[in-house]
């Protein structure tokens, strides 16, 4: 079920009535058969799946309280491998197998796996990585364990943040599962005003973008350079807008009904540096490989070569998490490379660093700069094939000003696309949202997004480009 | 207040996920909106199927898919059964009027849509005539004998019944016992069934339906259409526009990516797969007693109305031309040609009452030809 749905906006309507209906001591019933409902919507019997990642989580959670030394130390390294595998299987089996092809072709050899044709359990890495979070954070002692079977399932289950995050901790999330939510008419406004403003990010401007970009990499061999370049600067924004609209609606979703999820944005184009632009892009999954991973191997506590090692392994790491091809490794190469390159730098230049710069205009370059890096690294994320980059770049090598731009979009469309993007940039500088989401002019605000999603939204069912992680 | 709000905003949308996932549901809904002239009556289908998707106020017509009886139908003495397996083009003109088929007693309409058909038992002192017509854009989809089997096995027809063809080779038989197999076929058995009874495959626009369709809402609808159009130079939802602005199409039968689109690139190996398919259905229908079996398939408008427009595959007419093809072949094409913009709703999927008339004259011919 995708939040761009009529299918959701019943649903949506069905669950939160009945939770304000129902008694507290039954509400968490509801929302885990709800979610059940939600997940199944894509292919149900993928809930097994789930069901086997809950079940050895649950049971390795009362273990690790129960043991110590070890013990324990092997009870965390059994539900880590269980869910590893699981992400294993699913998503990265048929990568393995392809490499393993290539590397015995080279030596003469014709080795493969074998065959194991599945579809990709839609969510897959987020709901992992969640259930993950939780042994962690017990094995740490920073959560107590969950007795309640049904509970904790909802934690790995609970429907807004299931299939494209944010990528919830035990500590913020599992005691809300507890606490008694009252209707609070202006948490309810404001719930609504953020699903709102996430389904206009989706419709009217992810969506719209790419009707341009989706034929430019589509047919990679009939653009000119300049198309390229232009699909790829839209692209940052399509998939900002795609994602960032995803997270306002599980976040505004959860809040109609008292939850508060962690926020997953914070106007990521804005940043001056890449420390900076993933400290804001994502902070559920950055978070997450800090905590667990980056920090796990000393972080900066090291020497200056294990730093730059460690932040590398991250990045790719991050990655391989996003999908199993080489472009994604890229991806979390050039990402973990722009980081060493700016920190060693900064060493040499230490007045250029990007938080001790005071002059507007410098951190406008800094910015754009920043924002032209990520654009490239995005270029390695959304190619379909990874075969298709040297075509990509050796389009772009013959760029000219002369190129001729033929664009599914006309001019008026790109137009209001950039419009829209400007607006957006600005209303984040200037953390409009903020305001509005105190609920000011609530019915004016919600209802100008709501006719702007009738009116200009692309209604054609398109995933959210997360769902495929 | 709040707890009465609550429960009926509940009640509201468990009736909308009910009936949503409910055929029969759907079907008393829908019936009930089509026949209806109010505020609250359907506006897909009333103004032009394409006009229904697309709400451009320009093509906004009244449809009228009335064909009138032929002159001398009644000649010749009425010993015909015919059946007509079909869309519906032949479906919705020409529905239970056996008097506007020369020589027809008893006249039998499957459409193809449906998912299973009940057909009466064969008349023996009849002879029986079997006309399959389709639309090219669904020859892809429906023409084949795996899904004509899937609709019903003929079985009651005819006494004498040949072997059923064996040469297709949809359906492998695998006599070994692979009990990973079975397993696997159960999980999807499974799989199937909780998809069919908890989400049905059109539910999106079924609620679309519910919700949305009704003629009041009519002009918002027109305004957004409008706006997109000046704005953007863009049709709302699936149709397509011609290029002198006169024509709609459904996408699907221009986007040259999509199959059945009359521009979808169609090697000489699919038309010979499809020809293949035809003879196969041929031979099926043979078997089962069928004295007749004539295939009739329709043009896309495109490729008519818009002739030359952009590159046609010229599918129908390399099926027609392969010399594999054994099956008996109706080809109204150069008929329906002539001024063929008078021959289709300009704001419809469908021919009009002219092109259906052609349709028509031309079956009559074929059905006089026929041996007494």
């Amino acid at each position: 079920m995708v939040f761009n749905s009529l299918h959701f906006l019943v649903f949506f309507g069905l669950i939160t009535s009945a939770y304000f209906l129902l008694n507290h001591k039954y509400r968490w019933l509801l929302l885990l058969l709800g979610s059940c409902y939600f997940y199944m919507a894509f292919v149900p019997i993928y809930i097994l799946i789930l069901g086997f990642t809950i079940i050895i989580d649950y049971f390795a959670g009362i273990y690790l309280e129960k043991f110590t030394g070890k013990s324990k130390k092997i009870f965390l390294a059994l539900s880590l491998i269980a869910n590893i595998g699981v992400l294993a299987v699913f998503k990265y089996y048929h990568f393995i197998d392809q490499n393993i092809g290539f590397l015995s072709n080279l030596l003469g050899a014709k080795v493969h796996l074998p065959a194991f044709n599945i579809l990709l359990p839609i969510g897959l890495s987020f709901h992992t990585f969640q259930a993950m979070s939780y042994t962690i954070e017990v094995y740490r002692g920073n959560q107590k364990t969950e007795r309640n079977f049904g509970i904790y399932s909802l934690y790995v289950m609970f429907y807004p943040q299931l299939v494209a995050g944010p990528i919830e901790r035990p500590q913020n999330l599992l005691h809300q599962f507890y606490e008694k939510h009252d209707w609070d008419w202006s948490r309810v406004k404001s719930g609504l005003l953020q699903m709102a403003f996430g389904i206009f990010k989706k419709v009217v401007i992810a969506d719209r973008i790419a009707l341009l970009v989706d034929p430019a990499y589509g047919d990679l061999s009939h653009q000119s350079g300049m198309n390229l370049v232009i699909a790829a600067f839209f692209y940052s924004f399509q998939i900002y807008c795609d994602f960032s609209g995803y997270s306002d609606v599980a976040i505004g979703a959860s809040r109609v009904m008292g939850f508060k999820l962690m926020d997953n944005f914070n106007a990521p184009y804005l940043a001056k540096s890449l420390p900076e632009f993933w400290r804001r892009w994502h902070i559920s999954l950055s978070t997450w490989f800090k905590d667990y991973v980056y920090f796990s191997l000393g972080g900066n506590r090291v020497s200056i070569p294990k730093w730059y090692i460690n932040i590398m392994i991250v990045f790719i790491l991050s990655g391989i998490w996003h999908g199993a091809s080489w472009n994604f490794i890229i991806w979390g190469f050039l990402h973990g490379a722009f980081q060493v390159i700016g920190l060693t730098l900064n060493r040499f230049f230490p007045a250029l660093a990007a938080d001790k710069i005071q002059s507007t205009f410098v951190k406008v370059v800094y910015q754009i700069w920043t924002f032209t890096l990520v654009t490239l690294a995005w270029v390695f994320f959304r190619i379909p094939k990874f075969s298709d980059l040297k075509l990509f770049f050796k389009q772009i090598s013959s760029i000219s000003f002369k190129d001729s731009l033929s664009f599914e979009l006309n001019t008026n469309e790109i137009i209001l696309c950039l419009t829209l993007v400007i607006l957006l940039i600005f209303a984040e500088k200037w953390q409009w949202k903020k305001a509005l989401l105190k609920g000011n002019y609530f019915w004016l605000v919600f209802l100008l997004c709501l006719t702007s999603v009738y009116f200009l939204g692309v209604f054609n069912l398109k995933q959210f480009i997360y769902f495929q992680f | 207040m709040r707890k009465i709000i609550a429960a009926f905003v509940f009640l509201g949308c468990c009736y909308l996920l009910k009936v949503s996932v409910s055929e029969k549901s759907m079907k008393e809904i829908t019936d009930s909106r089509y026949q209806s002239d109010d505020i609250f009556s359907s506006s897909k289908f009333k103004y032009g199927d394409l006009f229904g998707i697309s709400f451009l106020k320009e093509f906004k017509i009244k449809k009228v898919e009335h064909v009138d009886k032929p002159i001398n139908v009644d000649l010749l003495p009425r010993n015909l059964s015919l059946y007509i397996i079909c869309d519906s083009y032949v479906f919705n003109p020409f529905e239970g009027k056996s008097d506007y088929f020369s020589r027809v007693k008893d006249l039998h309409i499957l459409k193809l849509k449906h998912l299973k058909w009940a057909v009466p038992p064969f008349d023996k002192n009849k002879r029986n005539v079997l006309i399959f017509e389709i639309v090219l854009r669904n020859v892809y989809n429906h023409m084949n004998l795996k899904n004509i089997r899937s609709k019903t096995d003929f079985a009651n027809l005819s006494n004498s019944i040949h072997s059923i063809p064996t040469t297709n080779t949809l359906v492998k038989n695998d006599s070994s016992f692979n009990p990973l197999g079975h397993l696997l076929k159960l999980i999807i058995w499974i799989n199937q069934q909780i998809s069919q009874t908890l989400y049905h495959k059109n539910l999106e626009s079924h609620l679309e339906f519910i919700l949305f369709d009704f003629d009041f809402l009519l002009p918002f609808k027109m305004w957004k259409a409008e706006l997109i159009m000046k704005c953007f130079n863009r049709v709302n939802g699936a149709a397509s526009l011609s290029k002198d602005k006169k024509f709609l199409f459904m996408e699907n039968t221009v986007i040259p990516t999509l199959k059945g689109s009359s521009t979808y690139p169609i090697s000489d190996l699919d038309i010979e797969e499809q020809v293949y398919e035809i003879n196969l259905l041929n031979e099926f229908f043979k078997s089962k007693g069928f004295d007749d079996v004539l295939f009739s398939i329709i043009p896309n408008p495109y490729d008519l109305v818009s002739a030359n427009e952009l590159g046609q595959n010229n599918q129908l007419k390399r099926i027609l031309a392969s010399q594999n093809l054994k099956a008996k072949m109706l080809d109204i094409t150069p008929k329906l040609s002539i001024n063929a913009k008078n021959n289709f709703f300009q704001s419809d999927t469908h021919w009009n009452s002219n092109g259906a008339k052609i349709w028509l004259l031309e079956i009559n011919r074929y059905l006089n030809s026929l041996q007494q």
